[in-house]
């Protein structure tokens, strides 16, 4: 080879690599939305918009509409359906009219054998689809029947107090569909629905662009064009928030507080029923005496957890959220917490941490290690505890190490779990009986054996009777208190970040898990940019 | 000199099987474990969902089958799939995210040659000034400081406190076209890794110099009155590629593991944003795909650098095979 | 080329490391030296200069910027930097210590057998060696931390991690020394006097080489401190609310966005004066004692 040549391709390759570099170097220097374009970062990338593979905390994507949905205050209403369903007499058969202004993107006509399609699939054992397990589809549903074209019929094995909530998915086109597997489908990276936005690209890694349905049944759509981008790192996304590369995107609270001084931005909390709470260990003979438990939580001032690790973005918990049957307020009183303690038989000793025959009273704590907030309530309620006079050594971990040994009993963890909407989506497994021996550590945790918890959930879970289901739950209150093995810390509000000249925004209550159509952004067809 | 290059691109499949092995057999010895680390979360599983996920990752098998299985695969370029990006190819995810790495390292590495020149030749040409002691002292930090410190500092000043350039990210994202990489999103990036390699090439540059101007020719030139300056010039410029290329495939491991390091700082989503949210998720099949390519790039580096020596070397051209 | 050990044949501790105590002192190993005795009074003294629990909240300090009560202000949680910063290089030295002895003993048993025993076992080990040796040490270093957590924990892990990704440079150095001293004559008279290759390693070999061990060590050291941080600030290394030089820089690429930029400058500024001592001194000890080294220890 000749030297020339050589020196002349390693110059070659730089300039490319630097001509690359610059290819697109324009000044989108403005904060706040832009023209008619509105970009969001989210916190991961989906793999998938198809409603069938949804997952019921994120919701359907905004290409997509159920057949109902719910409103601001998570209330059911009709979506796609035109009024709410019938329920026939028995509980077993529920009818719902479809609207017959609805089209997909494509031009095509809603009709109720895209209904039918759509629910089949849920029920196909061979598609991959989280939805039939959550919501017990395959046992709940016994047909789905079309009556005319606008009209289905559901038939059910029993009454289902939760159906409701099961009519939520994105209904999606069969003539689409039909034939394909749906695991693999194009569909499901190039979808075509029903809802306010229209799928226009996919960047992987980079962005998803959707434009406004300029046909939407529900009426005009405000945001002409959104970009959705995916930026893990928060302090990524509060960078690229300050810099106006995004308009809105969730905020760590702590990173929250530099914009509400800014005029440039809103800031918008979600409120939500995401808990995080100290699990104890449930093989530790410091605490296997119910009072001492209850101490625990008296010592815990969640009030100074909220503005201090969540900049005053959360709200303190007292026990899991279920709206109508919210738990009492356990005070913040240290003093009368050391004299439960003391009543139970432990002392102080000489380095000031409470022992009985010999034993310190504590336990370990752990949290996994990625997750900062977590980590930061763990030490919070370690320094709490310790100025009780409570030992707590605190750990963070991977999940396989936290399984085994929470799993074990031999160390609590700091747990993060809640949804907002029906309370028997999430309770049984958490603290019903039924799970003690199954050797499954997330299946109530705690171990939890008492007969009135059980009781309680049972009347939850049966029962088509809202009062008796709300005064079941509040009695789950009231002996989850009593029996103190989840020490409840706060609920996190989701802080939001977004462009001060984006309005009409508003919040829907959330859970644990966040998604593209809850809590800030359900319904962001109504978002006007000014 | 052909000899010596079919010698080393022979043992090279020879090392990389090596590597490879190496990565499966420590895989194999430790006791992690894959499926608790793909379930994640506080997500319950049954022993049949545990089976059910055993089966579907090829898990259930015995480990010399896997081997075997895992080794097949990798000849026809099939590294897995990706176990946090629910099943999605490996090498799939490798492509997407080639891109903005390689525009990073390569922007790096031509500062590192530029910047590199000058100074060099500069602390040479004014050996044991004010100015040589300076570029040698940078040269001392820069090798010294962690490369991701003076990337988060880089960043508090040009990015928090001035506001002058973008802190994460590759673009502006409401373009109608594509998206690409715009200057302004590389400035930082680029430049805190090319503070972090540009060391070892001004160093040579300097220290080469210095070693030729003791050479006879030089001398007599000096004395002939050409300036000292022009001399060096007309002496490092036309020279400074080879060794620059040589130290590239030296340094290849280090260039490699400061990407990694800015690219989470600035969330320049390449493949070091990528290798360590495969880290964090413990997505193995991402993590060992990743560390075998590593593994090639070095080996293909010292390759490069010993065949670049000897092309471009005429005295080892002449003594050499 | 000068041998390692010109005194060797004379006996006594004093002459064998006379090279390693210079007649005069050159103004970066001085300052080198001086700032290594001040961080190894400060990890040494943690506990009474700055005797505060380094995890103990305090909310109504939070985010306080340097003054004199906290010199290098506090956290998002009101925690005391300088107390984490001290707290942390401690466990940070000790760490990267440790590591560094992994890699030693490692090293230095497979080049003392690959140098040795010769032959075969010699060509098996280096090709084993060249192995190792093309793994990426950050990258190589994050698999087995992700793999070895469970299991040793996370201190077990790291020492793992760095230990197994830099033995290779130590063994090459060890090798490289046994080949040039077997070349030399006490060590054939001693092969003549019927001493087993083990024996002659263990008693002939051993003592000349720990000088150069003793080097490549300390050479390492500054590299353990680096991939140690490294591997905490990438979440991979010891746990995120354990005090660390890594784990504070981690949890400063928040705090910087806020303005705090104290959390981040500090814990940086002493990583970066650690490694920099004991590099300038390990530097100034390698051109002092063979500089023929420059290369081979370039890790």
């Amino acid at each position: 080879m000749s030297r020339h040549l050589f020196l002349l391709s390693i110059l070659a390759a730089i300039v490319l690599a630097t001509t690359a570099a610059c290819g697109n170097d324009d000044d989108g220097e403005a904060v706040g939305a832009t023209g008619d374009t509105l970009v969001i970062a989210l916190t991961s990338e989906p793999e998938n918009l198809s409603p069938i593979f949804m997952d019921f905390y994120a919701g359907n994507w905004r290409t997509f509409n159920g057949l109902l949905s719910y409103d601001a205050d998570l209330n059911l209403v009709p979506d796609l359906a035109a009024e709410m369903p019938d329920v026939s007499e028995d509980g077993e058969t529920v009818t719902v009219r479809l609207r017959e202004d609805v089209t997909f993107h494509d031009g095509e006509p809603l009709t109720s054998d895209d209904v039918v399609f759509t629910y089949e699939s849920l029920l196909d054992p061979d598609v991959g689809t989280e939805l039939r397990a959550r919501f017990d589809l395959a046992e709940v549903i016994e047909g789905v029947e079309a009556i005319d074209e606008h009209t289905v019929e559901f038939h059910l094995s029993r009454p289902d107090a939760a159906f409701f909530h099961k009519l939520y998915p994105g209904i999606v086109p069969q003539h689409l569909l039909e034939g394909e597997d749906l695991n693999t489908a194009d569909f499901n990276r190039n979808p075509v629905g029903t809802g306010p936005f229209v799928f226009d690209e996919w960047s992987s890694g980079e962005r998803i662009v959707m434009t406004a349905n300029e046909d939407y049944h529900h009426g005009d759509v405000g945001i002409p064009r959104v970009v959705f981008t995916f930026i893990e790192d928060e302090n990524a996304r509060v960078s690229q928030l300050r810099d106006g590369t995004v308009d809105a995107t969730a905020v760590p609270p702590r990173l929250a507080g530099d914009f509400r001084d800014d005029d440039n931005f809103q800031v918008v909390e979600v409120p939500s029923a995401d808990a995080r709470v100290a699990v104890l260990p449930h093989d530790e003979p410091n605490l296997e005496d119910p009072q001492v438990r209850r101490a625990l939580a008296m010592g815990i001032n969640r009030e100074a957890i909220v503005d201090g690790v969540l900049a005053g973005s959360g709200e303190p918990a007292y026990g899991p959220y279920i709206a109508g049957a919210m738990p009492p307020e356990i005070p913040h009183d240290p003093d009368a917490a050391r004299e439960l303690i003391e009543e139970a038989g432990w002392s102080t000793g000489s380095d000031g941490f409470y022992e009985r025959d010999g034993e310190r009273l504590g336990f370990e704590l752990l949290y996994p290690s990625g997750d900062s907030v977590r980590r930061d309530i763990a030490l919070a309620i370690r320094s709490d505890l310790q100025e009780l006079g409570v030992d707590v050594e605190v750990d963070g971990a991977g999940w396989d190490v936290i399984t085994d040994r929470f799993g074990s009993g031999d160390a609590g963890n700091m747990f993060a779990w809640g949804q907002p909407y029906d309370p028997d989506l999430e309770l049984y497994l958490h603290f019903h009986s039924a799970f003690l021996d199954d050797g499954e550590p997330f299946n109530n945790p705690a171990r939890i054996d008492d007969p009135a918890i059980d009781d309680a959930l049972d009347t939850g879970r049966r029962s088509l009777d809202p009062d008796e289901r709300l005064a079941a739950y509040s009695d789950l209150q009231e002996a989850l208190q009593e029996d103190a093995s989840w020490l409840f810390g706060v609920y996190m509000q989701p802080t939001i970040v977004m462009a001060s000249n984006i309005s009409d925004v508003e919040v829907q209550p959330e859970g644990h898990f966040h998604g593209v159509s809850r809590g800030v952004m359900w319904a962001m067809e109504d978002w006007q940019i000014d | 000199m052909l000899g010596v290059i079919v010698r080393r691109l022979a043992l090279l499949p020879l090392i990389l099987l090596g590597v490879a092995t190496l990565t499966f057999v420590i895989v194999a010895i430790s006791p992690f474990d894959p499926i608790r680390a793909y379930v994640g979360a506080e997500t319950p599983i049954s022993a049949e969902g545990r089976e059910e996920i055993a089966r579907a990752w090829g898990l259930d098998q015995s480990e010399p089958e896997r081997m075997i299985r895992w080794a097949g695969r990798l000849l026809q370029g099939d590294l897995g799939h990706s176990t946090m990006l629910e099943g999605r190819p490996v090498s799939e995810a490798l492509l997407e995210r080639a891109g903005p790495t390689l525009v990073l390292i390569g922007t790096s590495l031509a500062l590192v040659l530029v910047g590199g020149l000058i100074a060099g030749v500069l602390a040479a040409a004014f050996r044991d000034s004010w100015f040589d002691w300076l570029v040698r002292s940078v040269s001392h930090f820069n090798i010294a400081a962690p490369s991701f410190w003076v990337a988060l500092m880089a960043l508090y000043i040009f990015s928090v406190q001035l506001n002058w350039l973008p802190a994460a990210g590759t673009t502006d994202l409401r373009g109608e076209g594509g998206t690409g990489i715009d200057l302004k999103h590389l400035i930082l990036p680029a430049v805190t890794l090319a503070i972090t390699q540009q060391a070892w090439f001004t160093m040579y540059i300097r220290n080469t110099l210095l070693e030729v101007m003791r050479e006879d020719y030089v001398q007599y030139a000096t004395a002939q009155g050409i300036g000292r300056t022009a001399l060096l010039l007309r002496h490092a410029l036309p020279n400074a590629l080879i060794p620059f290329v040589t130290l590239i495939g030296v340094n290849m491991g280090e260039i490699i593991g400061g990407s990694i390091l800015i690219e989470t700082v600035f969330a320049w989503p390449g493949l070091g944003t990528l290798t360590r949210d495969a880290a964090l998720s413990a997505d193995l099949p991402l993590l060992i795909a990743i560390t075998i390519i590593g593994a090639f790039f070095v080996i293909m580096g010292n390759l490069f650098a010993d065949v670049s020596y000897r092309v471009l070397d005429p005295r080892i051209r002449e003594t050499g095979a | 080329m000068t041998a390692p050990t010109t005194t060797a044949s004379t006996s006594g501790w004093r002459s064998r490391w006379r090279w390693a105590i210079p007649r005069r002192v050159p103004f970066a190993a001085g300052i080198s030296g001086s700032l290594l005795v001040i961080i190894l009074f400060i990890v040494a003294t943690a506990d009474i200069i700055r005797p505060i629990d380094t995890y103990t909240v305090d909310f109504a300090a939070a985010l306080q910027s340097p003054s004199l009560s906290s010199p290098m202000g506090t956290d998002e949680l009101g925690r005391d930097i300088m107390t984490r910063v001290f707290h942390g290089l401690r466990v940070s030295l000790f760490v990267s210590l440790m590591a560094s002895v992994v890699a030693l003993v490692l090293g230095g048993a497979i080049g003392l057998a690959a140098g040795a025993l010769g032959g075969k076992v010699d060509s098996v080990l280096m090709r084993f060696l060249d192995v190792f040796a093309s793994q990426n040490h950050l990258l190589f270093g994050i698999v087995l931390a992700v793999l070895f957590r469970p299991a040793l924990g996370p201190m077990g892990a790291i020492l793992l991690a760095v230990g197994l990704t830099h033995w290779t440079q130590m063994a090459r150095i060890v090798r490289g020394e046994l080949l040039s001293l077997r070349e030399r004559q006490f060590v054939g008279a001693a092969i003549n006097g019927g001493a087993g290759r083990w024996r002659l390693a263990w008693r002939h070999y051993l003592p000349h080489l720990l000088p150069a061990m003793g080097l490549g060590f300390v050479l390492l050291f500054p590299h353990a401190i680096f991939h140690e941080s490294a591997l905490s600030f990438l979440g991979v290394g010891l746990p995120p609310h354990q005090a660390s030089l890594g784990n504070l820089l981690a949890d400063s690429r928040s705090l910087i966005l806020v303005g705090a930029w104290w959390a981040a400058l500090f814990p940086g500024l002493m990583l970066l004066l650690t490694s920099l001592a004991i590099g300038t001194l390990g530097e100034y000890w390698r051109d002092r004692h063979n500089p023929r080294w420059r290369s081979e220890l370039e890790l």
